[in-house]
Formats: C-alpha cells, sequence, structure tokens
C-alpha cells in the first residue's frame, strides 16, 4: 500500500512569501509592522482626518491641557499650544510631512540609487574604481551631516530639506545596490544564466533582481528611520521646515519657551515622532532577521 | 605595512584635494557676489574693489583662483565673518576644542557603558538580559536626540534640579582660555576656586555628554554583541575552557582581544555621525561649539562662516576615519593582510 507522506511537503513558495512567513512568527515585529501601518495612513490621510486647520489659532483657548487633563475640553483633544493651534490636527498633518516626507524621499533615493548603482555595477574597470573612490569619500560623511550642507548652500526650508535628505542618502544606496549586483554576478547561477545566452539585460531581470529585492526592502525601512531623523533635526534646529509649519521637529523646536510649563506641547509631538521611527526599526529588525532565518533553511 | 600607510596616506591626498576643491566651489554655488562671499566684507568701495580683485585674483583663471585659496588656508588667512567682521580663522579654531570636547567624552563614556553591556548579552547565559538590552539599544536608536535632551533636562534639571541646563560654565567663574578644553583649562589656570570651578564645569558637561552619548552607546553595545558572539564559539575559546581558565581569564587573555577588534572598526565608520549629533546637542544646549556657531551662520546666510565651518568639519571627519582605520589595522595583524587590494 502507497503511504503518503502529509507532513513534509516541501515549501514552493516564493521567497517573499517565505520571508513574510518567517517575518510574522514574530509577534512583537507583527505588531509593530501594523503600528507602522497606522502611522503610513495618518501619512496619508491624516490631513483629511484633522478637525481643524493647523495653522487657525484658537484665541478663546490658549495652552489648553490635553482632554485627558482636568482642565482639558474635548473640542482639543491633545490641547492646544501658546498660540491656540490645536496639537491633534498639526500632528496629524505633522505626520505626513516628517514621515510621509522621509518615505517620499527614501523611494526617490532607491529608484535614483538603483539605476546608477545597477549601471555601477555592470561597468568594470578605470569608470568603476573611480566611483568606488568617490563613494568612498561620500559614505564617510554621515547623512545629516550632507544634509546640512545641502541646505546651508539651498538655504533653509521644507522643500530644500526633502532634496537634501534624497542627496545625503542616495551614495548609500547606490553603493549597497552596486555591492550587491557586483557580489551576484560572481555566482554560479549566474555565470550559467549568462552562458545559457542571456544578455545583460535578461540576467539584470531574472537573476540579479528576484535575489536582490528582499535585502532592497530591507536596507530601505532602516533608510526611512534615518531619514526620518534627517529630517526632524533639521527642522529641530531651525534649519528645515519653517515655524508655522506642521512639521514634528520644528512644532518641538516651536513649544521649546513653553516646554516647562506646559510639557504636553513638546510631549505628544515628540510621542508621536517616536513612535514613527520606533516602529520603522522594530520592522526592519524584524525583516533582518526573518530574512537570515529563511537563508538558514 | 608601507605599502598601507602609502595607500592611505594617497587617500588623504584625494580627500584633502576634494575637501578645499569643495569649500572653493562654494564660493561660487552660494548666490551673491563672488568677492564678498570670498571675503566677507559685504560694501566693499572702488578703490578696495581692484585691491581686493588683485589679492584674490577673481579675473584670473579658475585653477589660479584655487590656488590663490590653496595659500590663504594656508596661511591662515580665511576671510572675514559676513555679520560680525569677525577673522573666521580665530573664530573657528576658539570654538573646535569645546565640539572636540564634548564628543571625545561621550566617546569615552559610552566605552564604558557599552563594552560591559555587550559582553554581558553576548553570554548564552542569560537570555532575559541579551532581550532586555537589545530592547534598550533599540529604543535608544529610535529617539529623536533632541526629544532625549529635552526629557532629560525636565527631569534632571528642571524637577530634580541637580544639573544646570544649558552652558559650559556657570558665569561666576572667570577661567582664561589656554587650550579651549574647559577642564584642561581650570586644572592649569591658578586661580582660587579651582576645586569649584572643576565641580561646576563637570555638573555641565553631565547631561550633554550623556545625551550624545545615547547613539554611540547602542551602536557600540549591538557590534559588541556581535562580534563576541561569534568569537566565544570560536574553538580556541573552547580550548581555553578545557584548560581550565575561569570565565573572567577566558574573558580577559581570548575573548575580549579578539572580540573588540571589529569594536574600533565600528567606531570608526560611526564617528563622523557622532560630530554631526554633537552638533546638534551644542544648539541644544547652548553649548559655545563650532556646530552652534555652523547652524547661527546658516540662519544668517553667513556665507564665510558656512564655508570655514563645513571644512573644518569635514576635514575632522574623514581626519578621524582615516585614523581610526590605521588604528585598526595596527592593532589587528589579520586585518593587514585582508586590507590588501582594498582601498
Amino acid at each position: 500500500m502507497a503511504k503518503f507522506k502529509i507532513f513534509s511537503t516541501p515549501i514552493n513558495s516564493s521567497p517573499l512569501k517565505q520571508l513574510w512567513r518567517a517575518f510574522h512568527q514574530n509577534h512583537f515585529a507583527l505588531v509593530a509592522s501594523w503600528g507602522l501601518m497606522f502611522m503610513v495612513f495618518i501619512a496619508i490621510f491624516g490631513g483629511l482626518l484633522a478637525p481643524y486647520s493647523p495653522y487657525v489659532q484658537h484665541q478663546d483657548a490658549l495652552l489648553m491641557p490635553p482632554a485627558w487633563h482636568d482642565e482639558g475640553n474635548i473640542r482639543f483633544m491633545f490641547g492646544t499650544d501658546a498660540l491656540g493651534r490645536d496639537i491633534l490636527s498639526r500632528i496629524l498633518e505633522g505626520t505626513g510631512y516628517s514621515f510621509g516626507l522621509a518615505i517620499i524621499a527614501v523611494l526617490l533615493a532607491l529608484s535614483i540609487g538603483f539605476f546608477i548603482g545597477t549601471i555601477a555595477g555592470f561597468s568594470k574597470g578605470v569608470k568603476a574604481s573611480f566611483l568606488n573612490h568617490i563613494l568612498d569619500v561620500a559614505l564617510t560623511m554621515p547623512s545629516l551631516l550632507i544634509a546640512i550642507v545641502i541646505v546651508a548652500i539651498l538655504g533653509p526650508g521644507i522643500s530644500n530639506t526633502f532634496w537634501a535628505v534624497v542627496l545625503a542618502m542616495l551614495p548609500q544606496f547606490i553603493h549597497h545596490v552596486r555591492t550587491e549586483i557586483s557580489e551576484l554576478l560572481d555566482k554560479e547561477f549566474v555565470v550559467a544564466y549568462t552562458l545559457d545566452g542571456a544578455n545583460k539585460f535578461q540576467t539584470f531581470r531574472f537573476a540579479l533582481l528576484p535575489n536582490m529585492i528582499e535585502r532592497l526592502v530591507i536596507f530601505s525601512t532602516m533608510a526611512i528611520s534615518s531619514a526620518v531623523l534627517d529630517i526632524v533635526v533639521l527642522g529641530f534646529i531651525g534649519i528645515g521646515a519653517q515655524s508655522p509649519e506642521p512639521e514634528l521637529g520644528a512644532m518641538i523646536a516651536d513649544n521649546l519657551d513653553v516646554f516647562y510649563l506646559s510639557p504636553w506641547t513638546v510631549m505628544l509631538p515628540g510621542i508621536a515622532l517616536f513612535l514613527c521611527i520606533l516602529f520603522t526599526n522594530i520592522v526592519g529588525d524584524g525583516l533582518r532577521h526573518a530574512l537570515k532565518k529563511r537563508r538558514r533553511q | 605595512m608601507f605599502n598601507y600607510l602609502y595607500r592611505k596616506t594617497s587617500l588623504l591626498l584625494f580627500i584633502s584635494f576634494g575637501i578645499t576643491a569643495f569649500a572653493f566651489s562654494l564660493y561660487y554655488l552660494f548666490p551673491g557676489d563672488l568677492l564678498t562671499n570670498m571675503t566677507g566684507i559685504t560694501n566693499i568701495t572702488e578703490e578696495n574693489y581692484q585691491f581686493l580683485a588683485d589679492k584674490y585674483k577673481i579675473n584670473e583663471s579658475i585653477i589660479t583662483q584655487y590656488l590663490a585659496f590653496l595659500e590663504r588656508l594656508y596661511q591662515g588667512d580665511w576671510g572675514v565673518s559676513i555679520n560680525t567682521g569677525d577673522s573666521i580663522y580665530q573664530l573657528i579654531f576658539n570654538l573646535l576644542p569645546a565640539t572636540i570636547e564634548l564628543a571625545l567624552y561621550a566617546l569615552i563614556y559610552s566605552f564604558i557603558v557599552a563594552i560591559p553591556f555587550g559582553v554581558l548579552s553576548a553570554s548564552e547565559s542569560h537570555p532575559w538580559l541579551d532581550k532586555g538590552i537589545l530592547s534598550l539599544s533599540l529604543i535608544g536608536f529610535s529617539m529623536p536626540i533632541f526629544w532625549l535632551a529635552l526629557i532629560i533636562t525636565f527631569i534632571f534639571s528642571i524637577s530634580l534640579g541637580w544639573f544646570p541646563t544649558s552652558g559650559r560654565l556657570s558665569l561666576v567663574y572667570d577661567i582664561p582660555p589656554e587650550t579651549g578644553f574647559i577642564l584642561i583649562d581650570i586644572l592649569i589656570s591658578d586661580v582660587p576656586y579651582k576645586a569649584e570651578a572643576f565641580s561646576d564645569a563637570l555638573e555641565h558637561l553631565a547631561i550633554p555628554t550623556f545625551v550624545l552619548a545615547a547613539y554611540p552607546t547602542t551602536v557600540l553595545i549591538r557590534s559588541t554583541r556581535q562580534s563576541m558572539k561569534s568569537v566565544m564559539q570560536k574553538s580556541y575559546i573552547k580550548a581555553a575552557r578545557a584548560k581550565g581558565l575561569s570565565t573572567w581569564q577566558v574573558l580577559k587573555r581570548h575573548g575580549l582581544r579578539n572580540g573588540l577588534l571589529p569594536v574600533i572598526q565600528t567606531l570608526g565608520i560611526h564617528f563622523g555621525t557622532l560630530i554631526t549629533l554633537a552638533m546638534v546637542t551644542e544648539v541644544i544646549f547652548a553649548w559655545p561649539g563650532l556646530g552652534a556657531l555652523l547652524v547661527d551662520a546658516i540662519h544668517q546666510r553667513d556665507f564665510t562662516t558656512i564655508q570655514g565651518g563645513l571644512l573644518v568639519i569635514s576635514a575632522l571627519v574623514f581626519l578621524a576615519t582615516i585614523l581610526f582605520d590605521v588604528l585598526y589595522m595596527i592593532f589587528d595583524p589579520l586585518a593587514r593582510i585582508r586590507g590588501h587590494g582594498k582601498i
């Protein structure tokens, strides 16, 4: 009689699916990923959810404490700042500035870096070694310092901050993609592809790309957290987003004068910011562990 | 080894050229009049204009201008600040020690804290400790530095009143600046209130150092933990254990020596971030350093100061990175072999 092996079916799902399977065994990271999705949702739709405009000043309610405080008012859930602006609205809108812009900046840097990095990864000889030197110099500079340099040249402002962050992250992405490609090109299965007659594009599309995506996703997740940090630090020291704009770092800097009098004006935006970065980092960490686990199988 | 040093020197030359060429190109990148950007003098009269144009060679080719720029850099003639009219060279090198001091103490502090924690969390016998330390370091990693600074100031300066909120030294004490490093200055000065001034300076240092150290500490804990974990599984550790050495002896003679080498490398990689964060910390705590100067200059569009500040900070970062790399090579004989064929 034929015997069926019911429990030892080999896993034939795609690498990304396997990664997800390993990822969601880690409950901590799974919860963080839900938190991250919530933050992304707020970053996109926060402006629509906000009860008031982030710029409107309610003269009758200056420095109102949050609603759970004894003197709070339910009209202003998170209270108001020294100019009577609703903090909840400002946080909802500000998440879009700090966190949403960081995500867009990472996506942009990723696509440009992916393009240049791929071309650099395929090139050899003098061109490659020249690029190597430039990248080595650029990578020694931390991204925040490059961003400060660029803002110093372009002048303060949120749009300049955005471009500064994109440009500051670009060398890292180029470097990552380039090393990944040149490492993969030495692997035997890629050589087999080339010997089978695949041209450069086909090798790239069918042999390299599927093997790069996972690491790129992880790298970009980590890059998001550093991009958020760069944007808010620039905003905080006053050379990023300018004062009335509800960017979280600039908001905290704005409310510094009344911090000791009414701590919530600084603590609540800070907590929102902290949660964004924490969730991103936990998800990135979880993905990295999941990848390690999957590779070990 | 000589080959390695030669390569590093050539990299240093390449980088010096890069930095100076970048600083020179700022003259053209900044908006406004070229000669004002170069000299820092805003209202140049007719007769002065001719003299300055000759001195700065602005009518000649770019290469001549660049060479003249290098010569001025070497002579210490870095122009004057557009806003205040002070000599940039004086300004920057008076403030630079304050920045280095802050970064150095934070680095020492993070070394002292991070390495024991990293070693502890690498040990197999306390998995709960590992989890705790790792999640703490993840939180420290995710905390924006200015927010951490505000929370710490709120707790320790405002509520408890243990430490001052900002500044470098109480205005009561008058210490003549000699080296620019405040602790050294106090020690070598001959004022009657030496001990009080020293403890006051330490109190001012405590919170900025702790805040600035948060980032390098988390990074160091992670890298120490990782390298110790891989070292402790090596067979020479097993052999040492089998010989009958105690845990401490194994750690001291075999584990730490090999486990801490990659940490030096990590330190070199993250030194630039440390300096950048030191600049931010200066802004938060009104610490009179290069970062505060630079941020003020960016606010006021003071281009000559921005240029000088950027030049010095990037030179500092590159020099430190190369120095750490050389240190790593000196300590790790294996890396010297592996180092061949790299940059």
